[in-house]
């Protein structure tokens, strides 16, 4: 029903692998997924320093011309991500944040939660997010990591990506 | 799985999050310049 568009690989440099494809306003629009972003973070969790990489998306120009919610936006991503999973093996972690430098990470957490829910490959994937809310402000983050169903790893992956959150909730020493 | 939770404006959280958005905005800035290069995209592009 809603076709995916055509995307091409952009760059496989330096570790980073990136697509791009356009969309029929004229948006340019890059996935990206980066094996070293948290490597600093996960260096004590093996299955996410092995096997983690950090899932970015950008739209790189803007629309031509206004247009209506595109569909087709989330079905070629959805289709980039399964093609990454398929290439990459079922092992491999596709590890998330959302950005916040435009205040405006709860509604990417929403569309990217509205996308999961609404895939046909839902249920192939496990997906954990979860929102860290700073009591002093009341701004929430957000992260999080997707991977198959079918990784044979899923459990640890997850003890790991709690352990690793867990341990980033400790207040700096010093303070 | 959705979880949520609360922190400290003094858990290394906030700082781990500051430092991924640094570096989004380095990797989103590295591919804006090769796409100029090769002609992708205008170099007066305005990022969304």
């Amino acid at each position: 029903l809603h076709n995916p568009y055509e995307y091409k690989l952009f760059d496989d440099e330096d570790g980073e692998l990136s697509y791009t494809f356009e969309s029929v306003n004229g948006s340019l629009y890059s996935v990206i997924f980066n094996v070293r972003e948290y490597n600093d973070y996960t260096e004590h969790y093996p299955h996410l320093f092995n096997f983690g990489h950090a899932l970015s998306f950008f739209r790189m120009t803007s629309p031509i011309q206004k247009s209506k919610l595109d569909e087709r936006i989330e079905h070629t991503i959805g289709k980039i991500i399964s093609d990454f999973f398929t290439t990459n093996g079922n092992e491999a972690v596709l590890l998330f944040h959302c950005d916040f430098s435009d205040k405006r990470q709860k509604c990417r957490d929403h569309l990217f939660t509205q996308w999961y829910n609404n895939s046909p490959e839902k249920d192939n994937y496990f997906r954990e997010r979860v929102g860290a809310t700073v009591f002093e402000t009341n701004v929430t983050h957000y992260m999080g990591f997707l991977t198959p169903m079918t990784n044979s790893n899923l459990e640890l992956v997850q003890l790991e990506f709690d352990a690793c959150y867990f341990n980033l909730i400790q207040d700096k020493v010093g303070k | 799985v959705e979880k949520n939770i609360t922190i400290s404006k003094n858990s290394k959280l906030v700082a781990f999050f500051e430092e991924l958005n640094k570096r989004k905005e380095e990797t989103r800035k590295k591919l804006e310049a090769k796409m100029i290069s090769k002609g992708l995209i205008p170099n007066n592009s305005k990022i969304a």
